[in-house]
């Protein structure tokens, strides 16, 4: 009985897709890192512009906060003496992510029953039908906007020798209220979990 | 004698202090109908984007009905936006001490306070909002900030 190639293949695909996923939905809340013998031999860091980051903010903030950690950095145009790469995709970057406010006592909708009377919220979606009591003038489901500004960035560093043997990687998402700060507060996040790991394989070899 | 000097003094009472209790009054009317007018002219322009004309609006309406707090409110919304943020701190402090469920007001403090450094009263307003919201995502938003601002992440 004869299997098509693809029906052979099916397994093995379903068996990658699982392993992506897994690793995916993991490193959102935890950094993948390799074995300590080959981080500890880390010193030296060439930092690499990030994509979708034409301003390089986040690999100059990431410069800026691993300074002071006791590795040496260097840019990309001393790479090639680094002994890891650090490297990276600005995954989301979002200016103005838009959050509603009603103003008022708002009959908000809950999850097991009936709305609960909120005084002026936030709602991450439109509230749709709103009951808004006393508003001013008569007008009801009186509303504004928050705007804040939204980063995602994914990192990694990985080993020049041997070649891309990817050490740590690591991801990271957070809000504020403007992209300079927001920026800082995730590359600090990283830049903690990367120190952290380096750190943690630097006491595994002793 | 005495009963003619009362009705006197009670006269003279009518005469004089009625009419300015009635222009109090209609100074009063007449004052929360500008702050009001104001105030919807203020967030007519926040919808359309005019946050620099709905700036001074919004301070007339405050300076105008100094105890309404969702108009400080607004006036600290539009401050953050427009990057005035001691301004839209102090609109956002008096909204709360004005109405201490004020939901919104918690949650553009918790930030504005996370960009000034202050982390403290950051996770303060989130554990305030945590309690008053009722947006599951913006509830986990809240535990997340305070997580990181705790040092974690």
């Amino acid at each position: 009985m004869k299997t098509s190639r693809r029906a052979r293949r099916l397994p093995l695909a379903l068996l990658a897709a699982f392993g992506v996923l897994s690793f995916g939905g993991c490193a959102a809340h935890r950094a993948a890192a390799a074995p300590a013998a080959q981080a500890a031999s880390v010193h030296r860091v060439a930092v690499l512009p990030f994509e979708n980051d034409p301003e390089n903010a986040v690999s100059n903030e990431f410069i800026r906060q691993l300074l002071g950690s006791g590795l040496q950095i260097v840019d990309r145009s001393a790479s090639g003496t680094a002994d890891a790469i650090l490297a990276g995709k600005v995954l989301d970057e979002r200016p103005s992510d838009k959050m509603i406010i009603y103003l008022g006592k708002v009959s908000v909708p809950t999850k097991n029953g009936p709305g609960v009377e909120v005084d002026n919220p936030v709602v991450s979606e439109p509230l749709n039908p709103v009951a808004a009591q006393g508003s001013p003038m008569g007008i009801a489901g009186t509303q504004m906007v928050s705007v804040n500004a939204l980063v995602g960035v994914a990192a990694t560093l990985t080993m020049q020798k041997p070649a891309s043997r990817i050490l740590w990687a690591d991801q990271y998402t957070y809000e504020g209220l403007d992209l300079a700060h927001t920026t800082r507060a995730v590359a600090g996040v990283l830049a903690q979990s990367l120190r952290a790991a380096l750190e943690r394989a630097a006491g595994g070899t002793h | 004698m005495l009963n003619r000097r009362r009705a006197v003094f009670f006269f003279l009472t009518l005469v004089f202090c009625a009419p300015a209790s009635r222009l109090r009054a209609a100074d009063g009317d007449d004052m929360s109908a500008a702050a009001a007018m104001r105030y919807q002219t203020g967030l007519a322009y926040e919808r359309l984007g005019r946050l620099e004309e709905s700036y001074p609006e919004l301070q007339l309406a405050c300076n105008l009905a100094p105890d309404n707090s969702q108009m400080s409110l607004a006036l600290g919304i539009v401050a953050c936006r427009l990057a005035r943020y001691d301004e839209g701190r102090r609109a956002l402090e008096h909204s709360i001490a004005l109405d201490a469920s004020s939901t919104a007001s918690y949650y553009q403090l918790a930030l504005l306070y996370e960009t000034k450094g202050l982390a403290d009263r950051a996770i303060e307003s989130w554990q305030r909002f945590l309690q008053l919201s009722q947006d599951a995502l913006l509830k986990d938003e809240a535990e997340k900030h305070i997580r990181y601002l705790q040092g974690g992440r």
